[in-house]
């Protein structure tokens, strides 16, 4: 049983390959769209717009709100800061609540007992168990030059994988050493880690890193990466191949 | 007359001794800068290739130049075959829009093209990274560094924790027969179409 629907500004996918009831589905979807109605920036009524006119301090904010503030440092810690959700002042926490919400929303399709299945929001996956022929789910990477193209196909299970481009909704990636001005040689940064939540920050941050991206994926345990550049040449971490070799198969 | 003389003496030694010292200083600051010229091109004999093209660049942990801390242990093949397995079939449909200019090599069994190949420079976070494939019978026989961080002190650290470890290839398309797709969504294209129609209402309107 497989579900669309747009939110956040865009489609979120929640596919159950058990038997399941319409319930699950309500139940993620009103999720999302809590959290949109939370960290939205274009929201004037968000709890993250009302930080940023100053209406609220981050102290007084929901438990929820302080969740990602406090998450945000510690990538921001993490990633010798070029993960920062703040911007000339401003808080754009939307490079950490994505793959956060992803994460909760498998959480509750777990805890309600499902093993097998997805939640895609915009192109940020986490996968759970196995695909409905019984294997281990097929993720395919977009080709950034051609959108109905996939230039590869990972097998996997259990785990996060996210893409960060420069074709997502415009430029939303900051470099926050090079005045923060957008770094242009890499078009598409796909990670694939514990879960995407960890995929997604680390994607999101080493997108910012350019052409070095790749090799901050490579430093850390238990992610890979494959990078796409603007000359069509991809650079893939030293274990990626595990996620790729059983692809062939098929 | 006597107290002339041990002022001289001591003016000539002053004078020598300024001297070694000059020497001495200068001579350090050449050494320093041959040595660290010389670490840093190690294994750059044949650096000036003119194939710009990587079909495989690929760095293989061995010893950096730069590392006086004991020798590395002879047998560096040990990390090279894992290495290599992965590569071969990648290299099955050699990527048709890029092929080398160098030309007398045959094909052979292995997929790639013998001959030696420069990746291009690549700055790796912590310093500028190029290698060298070199490719024997079809098969990966080596790989060299070109240029290799050493510039920076700070850098040591992450270097030898974590090597370069990369292989880059041409972008194919796959098999679509995938259950979900990551990458840049359809949402851009609807988003960039939207803003673009809205524009061109809002053209109409004024």
């Amino acid at each position: 049983m497989k579900q669309t629907r747009i939110l956040m500004g865009m489609p979120i996918t929640l596919e159950v390959v058990d038997a399941s009831t319409g319930d699950i589905f309500d139940t993620v979807f009103a999720y999302f769209a809590y959290v949109d109605q939370k960290f939205s920036t274009y929201k004037e009524n968000s709890e993250i717009s009302r930080i940023n006119r100053h209406e609220l301090s981050i102290e007084q904010a929901s438990t929820d709100m302080q969740t990602i503030f406090t998450l945000a440092e510690q990538t921001k810690q993490a990633t010798d800061g070029y993960f920062d959700i703040a911007r000339n002042g401003v808080y754009d926490p939307s490079g950490i609540v994505k793959g956060w919400a992803i994460h909760h929303a498998a959480e509750i399709v777990s805890q309600q007992g499902y093993e097998s299945f997805y939640v895609d929001a915009g192109g940020d996956i986490q996968i759970a168990g196995r695909n409905s022929q019984g294997q281990g789910w097929r993720v395919g990477i977009r080709n950034p030059f051609n959108l109905h193209e996939i230039v590869k196909v990972l097998v996997g299970s259990n785990c996060g994988v996210a893409t960060s481009g420069t074709s997502i909704r415009g430029q939303h990636i900051y470099d926050p050493h090079n005045n923060h001005q957008l770094s242009t040689d890499l078009v598409s940064l796909t990670v694939i880690g514990p879960n995407i939540y960890e995929a997604d920050r680390f994607a999101t941050a080493a997108f910012a890193m350019g052409s070095a991206g790749i090799m901050f994926i490579e430093q850390l345990a238990g992610f890979e990466g494959y990078a796409i550049n603007r000359h069509s040449q991809a650079t893939y971490t030293s274990n990626f191949t595990r996620y790729t070799n059983n692809a062939h198969i098929y | 007359m006597s107290n002339v003389q041990p002022r001289q003496t001591s003016r000539f030694v002053r004078t020598i001794r300024k001297f070694f010292v000059s020497g001495f200083v200068v001579f350090s600051f050449i050494a320093y800068a041959l040595h660290e010229h010389f670490t840093a091109l190690n294994g750059t004999s044949s650096a000036m290739l003119p194939t710009p093209i990587a079909l495989v660049t690929q760095a293989l942990p061995t010893a950096a130049p730069f590392v006086r801390t004991p020798e590395p242990p002879p047998p560096t093949a040990a990390p090279a075959p894992p290495a290599t397995k992965p590569l071969v079939p990648t290299a099955a449909p050699p990527p048709a829009t890029e092929p080398p200019t160098a030309t007398s090599a045959p094909i052979a069994r292995g997929g790639y093209k013998d001959g030696e190949y420069s990746g291009p420079v690549t700055d790796a976070y912590y310093g500028q990274v190029q290698v060298k494939a070199v490719i024997q019978a079809g098969k990966i026989a080596d790989v060299l560094f070109l240029q290799y961080p050493n510039d920076r002190r700070t850098s040591i650290r992450i270097n030898t924790i974590a090597m370069p470890y990369l292989i880059t290839e041409a972008l194919q398309a796959q098999s679509a027969q995938v259950d979900v797709i990551s990458g840049a969504t359809l949402t851009s294209q609807a988003f960039a179409e939207s803003l673009q129609s809205a524009l061109a209402t809002a053209k109409r309107q004024s």
